[in-house]
Parts: structure tokens; sequence; C-alpha cells
């Protein structure tokens, strides 16, 4: 009953660690992906998805409400980003170029 | 010696018919056969129904059982090597850098979709791996404890 218990508890432990393993991974190779922000929106999304689904059993109960937190602000970036490039095209268009006047006269 | 009996002639006869050596001799058996009639037609039913089975062929197995394995090889597939896995990320690893150093390259630019290139370079390693990072691994073992 007791031995149960170590190896189970080794079993979470154990699941932490490799979600820890994979987060590191995808983290360090997003550290050179640069598209607006949005490339950590994404992985917010997808790593909070991964958290909430249902199967395999069993479901998360503990920092639930993390994973949904995560979810809704990566999705947020993701609205919001485009939305205010599209909206500002123009604007952003005379900034770029004034950055790229500068560029050229130092 | 061995006693001529009913069970002994039966025997012999049968082992006689298949081939193999009999304890009696040809002409103990056809001696009692010829008067014993109980002998006479346990040695015709034995031999009907040696015949009987000697004409069955074994039916050739045409289902392809191969798709059933093979849905469960995967979890038995062996897994990389710890020494490849670090090879493929030091060379993922070398070319990002690569691709970070051109990046900084002054009075250069390479256009949105110059972006997308250490992500296909990801994806490219991943699949060299056949590892997908965002798949749930429900096949975690403890340290010392053996590998499915």
């Amino acid at each position: 009953m007791n031995q149960s218990n170590h190896e189970s508890q080794a079993q979470i432990v154990l699941g932490q660690k490799y979600a820890y393993a994979t987060i590191s991974l995808i983290l360090g190779l997003a550290c050179f992906i640069n598209i607006a922000g949005l490339e950590k929106a994404v992985l917010a999304v997808i790593f909070g998805w991964l958290a909430l689904k249902s199967t395999p059993a069993p479901v998360l109960k503990a920092r639930r409400m993390w994973a949904q937190t995560g979810v809704v602000l990566g999705i947020l970036v993701l609205v919001a980003i485009p939305t205010i490039i599209l909206l500002n095209l123009d604007r952003l268009r005379v900034i770029v170029e004034a950055l790229m006047k500068l560029s050229e006269g130092k | 010696m061995t006693k001529v009996d009913c069970e002994s002639v039966c025997r012999s006869a049968m082992a006689s018919e298949d081939g193999y050596v009999s304890d009696l001799s040809a002409e103990q058996v056809e001696a009692h056969l010829a008067e014993c009639s109980n002998c006479r037609t346990e040695v015709r039913q034995l031999r009907t129904l040696a015949n009987l089975l000697d004409g069955q062929k074994r039916r050739p197995r045409t289902e392809s059982v191969w798709e059933h394995v093979e849905q469960h090889l995967p979890e038995a597939l062996p897994t990389w090597s710890g020494s490849r896995v670090w090879r493929a990320f030091v060379v993922l690893g070398l070319f990002l850098f690569g691709y970070r150093f051109v990046e900084m390259i002054p009075d250069r630019h390479f256009g949105i979709l110059f972006k997308l290139v250490p992500i296909l370079l990801v994806i490219a390693a991943f699949s060299y791996l056949r590892e997908n990072p965002f798949k749930i691994n429900s096949q975690l073992t403890l340290e010392g404890s053996e590998t499915k």
C-alpha cells in the first residue's frame, strides 16, 4: 500500500518534470522566433488547451484556472495585435518609413 | 512377446497403416482379424477415419494480421538513443544561431517570410526525430523500471 502510494507520487513528480522539460525546450526554441510576440501567444493557447482537455484522463483540477487564464490571455494577444496592426496600418507605415530614414541617415 | 488381443491387434494394424513398426507381425494381425469380426469393424472404421483425415488439407491463410499487429507497434518501436537526439538538437541550435546572425546583418531586409525560417527548422527537427512536443505521453516510466 505504502509502496504503491510512493510510486504514484513519483509518477506525479515525473509527469511534472516531463512537462517542464518540454516547455523548456519549446521556450528555448521560441527565443529564435519573433513574429510580433504572437509566437508566445500561440504557445500559451496550445499548452493551455493541452492542460485543459479531458483526454487522456484524469482531468486537471489544480491550477486549472492558470491554464484557462493562459488560454484567454493568449487569445487576447492573438486577436488584439493583428487588429491593432490592421487598424493602424497607415500610421505604422509612416513610422517604419521614418525609422528607415533615421537608419539611413546615421 | 506382446500378447495378442483385440487392443494390441488394432493398435498394430493402425501402426502398420501409418508406416510405423508394430508390436505384432502382419501374420499375427491378419490371423486375428480373420477370426474377430469386432476388430475387423474397428480397423475398418479406423482406416476410414485415417483416410478422411489424410484427405484434409490445411486451409491457406489469406487474411492479413499485419494491420492489427502494426497498430500496437509504435509503442514497441525502439526509442531514439540519447546521442542521436543530442546531435539533432545541436544541429538545430547551430542553424538557429546562424539564422540569428544573418538576421542581425545591418541594412538587410529579408522580408516577412524570412521570419518563418526558424519555425520551419524546428518543424523539420521534430519531424526528423518523429516527436510531437504537443502530444501528451501516457507511457512515462520511473527510473529503474523497465521501459515499454
